[in-house]
């Protein structure tokens, strides 16, 4: 990685925390997603943040892109801290900082046409004329891989691992410097997976773009990413290189994690393959 | 028990609403009782202005509210001009006679749907499908041309008598409890308007019972009793039956609720001497305190029916018990 | 017939029938052969009079042709066909005028016979008037005031229940609270007190226009809630939060993303609703709240039937009555239809 290297994005001592109220009675309790929690991504690079399932890691994602807001802390972007801002002043970190969601079913209103979908970043931002946008999405298809002789169809009559490329294509449109991953690739089946890490090294070879990769699977993790860091009760519990993390585990849970894991020398294998 | 008191205070919310509501509402309205006296040109304006405020028909309105609340205290309801008393006493006889019709036709509605409905919801093949268009049929049909149909039938064979609640000749019939001697007359004259309020209720709780039903007979819990070896009837009365009754006992507060307004029909045109037919008269005369005094009195029923149907399933659901 | 074929067919044959109705009541007075306040004292209670091939000499004639009717001496109040008066019917006659939607004067009729022949195909009432045109004419109103009276229902219950649903919080509970209160009323007493507080003495039109605004400012609660349910569960679904995550304001997720999913639940709620405001709009007029004379809705029609005279010997009295009966049937088709279609496409 080049000392040169801007960076994208940096995260302070990021908290949040729900209130849960019992249906019926009154009581209150207040549930911890994640506290105190201190990233930063450059131009390029890819950081993966790995834990059990649970609400705190997709709660971290999402108040990293502000779909929540968070609760403390401070979140970087172009030199200044923008957790508090709202509407038209979000529009830049918007057009900067992507999310794709873990169930692209869900994440793609299933009455519009593809094409249309990898346009509404576009639309909503005001870029181009409709014609423009329209040759503009069938690019983004083409590069994803998909055929934009099917710009028309709807979500449901593409696969599976097809929707997540319609889904990456769609937070591409607006030529972010950054894309949080939430899961996205866990549901899809090791071929499919195997193609879309493809896809994402390709991309970020070309246009120079982050990764902020949550997921579970330190298997897949240990394929591309630069940095990792490790959650567990929403704190993050050790943060290195990924050589460092797989080597010299320091917190008791990276090591339970990585003995869940197939053996060290399959792993190397692997990355050296 | 922190449920029990909960429900009561919603319901007491609500009639504080209704009838605070009601009566806001009829006296903002322009023109009064005296309206038609004052078409005629023999009488006076100033007459008019005396009677109105005999009547205390030109107060303020908070001032009329606390004077009508005061009288539902003393079980007054307010005074009826056009039939010179109070409402109270009006009410009683006629709120008794509503009170006997739409309890029976719950009654037979109920006993109907519950069987039907079940067998509907077991059955498979053309059962379940003729009950399906039976009901889709009956559903269409509006209550007002069932009503008339049944007061054709009652008209051309004699089967049933046509209208009232008694027999001419029967006893003089003010008090409360004064129709168990004629019991039989009574059944004979109910019998009409019940079954044709029960009929228009009908379709709508043959639904619900089938699709509880429905639910139930598909759920895990009770395919692995079947699985135990628990034979088919025992099966239905003692484990699916009283987990499909957790919903209908909600909905009897509704039923309730419909059965009320669909008896107002069913009073006019079958003449049965109940709230309905002194509504609609109190209405044409715009007799206010009266009018105000039966929206009142159907919206307490139907907060009783409610609120009896949550105590119910209070009783009936440990879940509920629990919290 | 495969099972869905058979739904298609079924929503076909509905949607055919309310289009064919609709258009028929809204072109009253081309259907009808009478005015509806023309009046016929020497014929009050004439049965329904029939079109005949073949007359009572076995000769066929090529246009169909109505008998006279005149009085039956051995039944007083009776009539009998009189065989020898012979009245042929004519296609695109003119006859009495009337105005389409209220603006266009026109005085073309699709049928009618000759003075002094008269084509009851309903009967007649008491003054002799032809139900027939009286139905159609009296559709016009009850129709009307179904339509307009449910659109009002659901767009107060579309305002309600999206405020309610998209904003959450005390607002919702406090909506909720107060559609509560008015579900909790019986609404045909609430429709009567609301009626006793308007005053007796106002215009037809307004007295109209009052019904449909009290019949429809009452339901809103039920459409309310069910539409704060879908845009409730919509705010939530991950395909709005992407649209969040490029800057889509409130008005375009609204637009483009959760009243859509409201569409279903509105047009089925329309469907139900205007069969049961018709019926409303025809109770109250039936218990001499509505409408008044001169003019006539279905429920004027059939306020007749109070009297037991005219309940046991003229039975084409009910017919009004039994043709509502395929109109709600198609409502309710359609309706059925729309949330068969809401559940196959729900995922």
């Amino acid at each position: 990685m080049t000392a040169a290297a801007e960076q994208v994005l940096c995260v302070r001592g990021l908290a949040k925390s729900y209130v849960q109220r019992r249906a019926l009675t009154s009581a209150k309790y207040v549930v911890h997603a994640f506290t105190d929690v201190n990233l930063a991504v450059d131009q390029g690079d890819t950081l993966a943040i790995v834990g059990e399932s649970g609400a705190g890691k997709s709660s971290l994602a999402r108040c990293v892109a502000l779909l929540e807001r968070p609760d403390g802390g401070e979140i970087c972007h172009g030199g200044r801290n923008v957790a508090h801002l709202t509407g038209r002043d979000l529009l830049p970190f918007r057009r900067e900082v992507q999310l794709m969601f873990q169930d692209s079913s869900s994440a793609l209103n299933p009455r519009i046409s593809a094409a249309e979908l990898i346009a509404e970043p576009l639309l909503v931002q005001g870029v181009g004329t409709p014609a423009r946008r329209r040759e503009r999405a069938l690019d983004l298809m083409r590069a994803v891989g998909l055929d934009p002789e099917s710009a028309n169809k709807r979500p449901l009559e593409f696969s599976g691992g097809q929707r997540q490329r319609i889904a990456l294509a769609r937070a591409l449109a607006l030529e972010p410097k950054l894309l949080i991953l939430d899961e996205a690739l866990s549901s899809l089946d090791v071929a499919h997976q195997e193609a879309m890490l493809g896809l994402l090294t390709d991309l970020q070879a070309e246009h120079s773009l982050a990764y902020i990769h949550i997921s579970h699977d330190l298997r897949l993790v240990s394929r591309f990413a630069r940095q990792v860091a490790v959650m567990h009760n929403g704190k993050i519990v050790e943060q290195s290189t990924a050589e460092e993390l797989f080597a010299r585990p320091r917190h008791p849970y990276t090591q339970q994690l990585l003995d869940a894991m197939p053996p060290l020398e399959v792993l190397l294998l692997e990355r050296s393959a | 028990m922190r449920y029990v008191t909960r429900r009561l205070f919603h319901a007491a919310f609500l009639l504080v609403g209704v009838s605070f509501l009601s009566f806001a509402l009829l006296q903002w309205a322009p023109g009064d009782f005296f309206d038609e006296l004052r078409l005629n040109p023999r009488i006076s304006a100033r007459t008019i202005e005396g009677l109105r405020a005999e009547y205390g028909l030109n107060e303020s309105l908070p001032v009329r509210y606390e004077r009508w609340l005061l009288s539902i205290a003393k079980g007054d309801l307010g005074f009826s001009i056009a039939y010179n008393s109070p409402v109270g006493p009006l009410l009683i006889v006629r709120a008794r006679n509503t009170l006997v019709l739409t309890g029976a036709a719950t009654i037979i509605a109920w006993t109907l749907a519950i069987p039907v409905g079940v067998w509907s919801a077991v059955s498979r093949g053309w059962p379940s499908r003729a009950i399906g268009f039976a009901t889709s049929t009956l559903l269409t049909i509006p209550d007002l041309l069932l009503f008339l149909c049944l007061l054709l039938l009652a008209v051309r064979t004699g089967w049933f008598p046509v209208g009232g609640m008694f027999s001419p000749r029967a006893a003089d019939t003010v008090g409360i409890a004064a129709f168990w001697p004629s019991a039989e007359d009574l059944a004979a004259h109910l019998i009409l308007p019940a079954a044709g309020l029960a009929l228009v209720a009908l379709p709508v709780l043959i639904r619900h019972v089938r699709s509880a039903m429905l639910d139930v007979l598909g759920s895990p819990f009770l395919r692995a009793a079947r699985g135990h070896g628990i034979s088919r009837s025992r099966l239905l009365f003692r484990y699916a039956f009283p987990v499909a009754a957790n919903p209908l006992i909600s909905l009897i507060g509704f039923s309730i609720a419909t059965m009320l307004s669909g008896s107002l029909v069913a009073e006019v045109v079958l003449s049965w001497p109940g709230l309905g037919p002194l509504l609609i008269e109190a209405t044409l005369s715009r007799d206010v305190y009266v009018v105000v005094a039966i929206v009142l009195l159907s919206a307490v029923f139907l907060v009783l029916g409610m609120l009896v149907s949550d105590l119910l399933l209070f009783a009936a659901d440990p879940r509920i018990r629990q919290e | 017939m495969s099972e869905q074929v058979r739904q298609c067919a079924k929503l076909t044959v509905a949607l055919v029938l309310l289009v064919v109705f609709h258009a028929v009541v809204l072109l009253a007075g081309f259907f009808a052969p009478y005015g509806f306040a023309q009046q016929n004292r020497d014929l009050p209670f004439a049965p329904p009079t029939s079109p005949h091939f073949v007359d009572t000499s076995g000769e066929w004639h090529a246009r169909p042709f109505v008998y006279g009717l005149a009085d039956d001496p051995e039944n007083p109040g009776s009539y009998r066909i009189d065989a020898t008066a012979i009245y042929p019917l004519h296609f695109f006659v003119r006859g009495a005028p009337y105005k389409i939607a209220g603006i266009l004067g026109a005085r073309m009729h699709l049928f009618g016979v000759d003075d002094p022949g008269r084509l009851f195909l309903m009967g007649s009432d008491s003054l002799g008037r032809d139900q027939f045109s009286r139905f159609l004419f009296g559709g016009q109103l009850s129709l009307l005031a179904g339509i307009l009276a449910a659109g009002l229902s659901v767009s107060l219950g579309i305002i309600i229940g999206g405020i309610a649903g998209f904003y959450g919080g005390w607002l919702d509970d406090l909506l909720m609270r107060g559609g509560e209160l008015f579900l909790a009323l019986p609404w045909l007493y609430m429709l009567f007190a609301i009626r006793a507080a308007l005053p007796l003495q106002v215009s037809q039109a307004q007295v109209f226009l009052l019904l449909v605004a009290v019949v429809g400012l009452i339901g809103w609660a039920r459409p309310a809630r069910l539409i704060r349910g879908v845009v409730l569960s919509a705010k939530e679904r991950n395909f709005v939060l992407a649209a969040r995550g490029f800057g889509a304001s409130l008005a375009y997720l609204l637009r483009r993303h959760i009243l859509p999913e409201a569409c279903g639940v509105i047009l089925t709620q329309l469907a139900l609703l205007v069969p049961q405001y018709i019926l409303a709009e025809v109770t109250l007029t039936f218990l001499g709240l509505g409408v008044g004379e001169p003019m006539a809705s279905w429920g004027t029609l059939l306020s007749t039937l109070q009297q037991y005279y005219v309940l046991s010997s003229y039975w084409w009295m009910f017919l009004p009555a039994l043709l509502l009966i395929p109109l709600f049937l198609a409502y309710n088709a359609v309706a059925d239809a729309i949330q068969e279609r809401l559940k196959s496409v729900a995922l």
